[in-house]
């Protein structure tokens, strides 16, 4: 019990990164995800061969969880994407910073939702999770050079975006 | 952020995507973008009592010892189908066996036959031929509707069965024989067991083979029970030195014919039994 609470508190906060991101924002969904990609690592912990690096597994489980959940989901957590977006200020920010930041922020989670799901996957793993290029091809279990020829192109397309 | 760690943090997105995109120049038209992209955080949060709740009751919980043993047995089909059997086999059965040969011993002990016959030796095969005997008709079958519909041969069934009466009436056998050896320096454990083995398999494979082709325990029985006197006979007049036509196989002799007939009285049982559920089947269907 208390490996399992140190890992999840270990990871519990990058994942819920990764998988609000993958989502576009959406908090609760994101929440949902983080239980569902931890019980299946739980369910499929034999099959995890120790030496080889925890991040990179736990991700490809949680990629694969965004995948699917983030399209069964997409109708169902409607308002709570709406809730999210709409948010309320922290207490110490001042309304105008807010109001730039949140406007920031949508641009950018516009922009990602706008990208195909493998080349939002590559970014989000590389430029928020930090996860090496081969870490990301074993989660994705594509070749070093598959990723960096998503990255390019995923990066790219979001300069494109982010400038419109 | 303040502005050495703002500069460390710009240095190591231009090499990150250098190293991804191998162009500097690229790099450079990608800052800006991706610098962009780390401006959006995710809400704080930490792991909730309730998640942690909802995985320890995932936790594998440790199984003692008699779950392991049971999941072990269920997870050999031969075991599973030795234990569906052991509620089929009418327990009374081997309680009379283990009886029989236990009241074997002392009377081995106390009484003197002629030619130093060992009336333990007499009495194993006996004992184990009448238990097989009940191991099959419709007596000893009260499931067999079900066993029909199972996706297990009937011949299958009749084995597990034999295996597990022969099995345990063998172990009772060896048992009283090494109380035997235990209790008396005139018997040894190897030699009793050289002994009766062979008779042993021989009779119970007579009473199966009987009980089958009859379709009734109690042929089997009556057959075993004259094999056995006659049997027992010649062994008794062997030993008095009497001229007879009858074999002595309980004197350690005849092992390789007796094994022989015991396997072929066991492999006409089987296809009988065979024969007899394909006739059922198509008398069903």
């Amino acid at each position: 019990m208390q490996a399992l609470a140190a890992l999840v508190e270990r990871h519990h906060h990058a994942l819920i990164g990764f998988l609000y991101r993958m989502t576009g924002g959406n908090r609760a969904l994101a929440e949902d995800l983080a239980q569902e990609t931890f019980l299946r690592v739980l369910r499929a912990i034999g099959q995890y061969q120790h030496p080889r690096p925890f991040k990179p597994w736990l991700y490809a489980i949680a990629a694969n969880m965004a995948r699917d959940g983030f399209k069964s989901a997409k109708q169902r957590y409607a308002a709570a994407l709406l809730e999210d977006d709409e948010r309320g200020p922290a207490a110490d920010e001042r309304p105008e910073e807010v109001l730039i930041d949140l406007d920031e922020e949508q641009q950018v989670a516009r922009a990602l939702r706008r990208l195909p799901d493998h080349q939002r996957a590559v970014v989000i793993l590389r430029y928020y999770q930090e996860l090496s290029l081969a870490e990301i091809a074993e989660a994705l279990n594509i070749p070093v050079g598959t990723v960096k020829s998503r990255l390019s192109i995923g990066l790219e397309r979001l300069r494109t975006l982010l400038v419109e | 952020m303040n502005t050495s760690s703002h500069d460390e943090n710009e240095q190591r997105l231009r090499a990150m995507l250098i190293e991804d995109t191998g162009s500097e120049a690229q790099a450079e038209t990608l800052l800006a973008t991706v610098k962009r992209l780390r401006a959006w955080r995710p809400p704080e949060s930490a792991p909730s009592a309730a998640l942690l709740a909802r995985l320890a009751a995932e936790l594998p919980r440790r199984l003692s010892r008699r779950e392991r043993l049971s999941l072990w047995l269920g997870s050999v089909p031969a075991l599973l189908l030795l234990r569906s059997q052991v509620r089929i086999v009418r327990g009374g059965l081997l309680l009379a066996s283990a009886f029989s040969l236990a009241l074997g011993v002392p009377v081995t002990l106390l009484l003197t036959l002629p030619g130093n016959t060992t009336p333990l030796v007499l009495l194993a095969p006996l004992v184990a031929a009448l238990g097989i005997a009940f191991i099959y008709g419709e007596e000893s079958d009260p499931p067999m509707e079900v066993l029909l519909t199972l996706p297990l041969t009937p011949r299958l069934v009749l084995l597990a069965r034999m295996a597990l009466v022969f099995g345990a009436d063998l172990l009772l056998a060896a048992a009283a024989s090494l109380a035997l050896a235990l209790l008396s320096a005139q018997w040894s454990f190897g030699a009793l067991l050289t002994l009766w083995l062979a008779p042993m398999t021989f009779l119970s494979a007579l009473a199966l083979f009987t009980s089958t082709l009859s379709r009734d325990a109690l042929s089997g029985v009556a057959l075993s029970l004259f094999v056995w006197f006659a049997l027992c006979a010649g062994h008794l007049l062997a030993a008095a030195d009497t001229p007879t036509w009858l074999p002595d196989v309980f004197g350690g002799a005849f092992q390789p014919q007796l094994f022989g007939l015991a396997l072929a009285l066991v492999s006409g049982a089987l296809w009988l039994v065979g024969q007899e559920s394909h006739w059922l089947k198509r008398e069903q269907g």
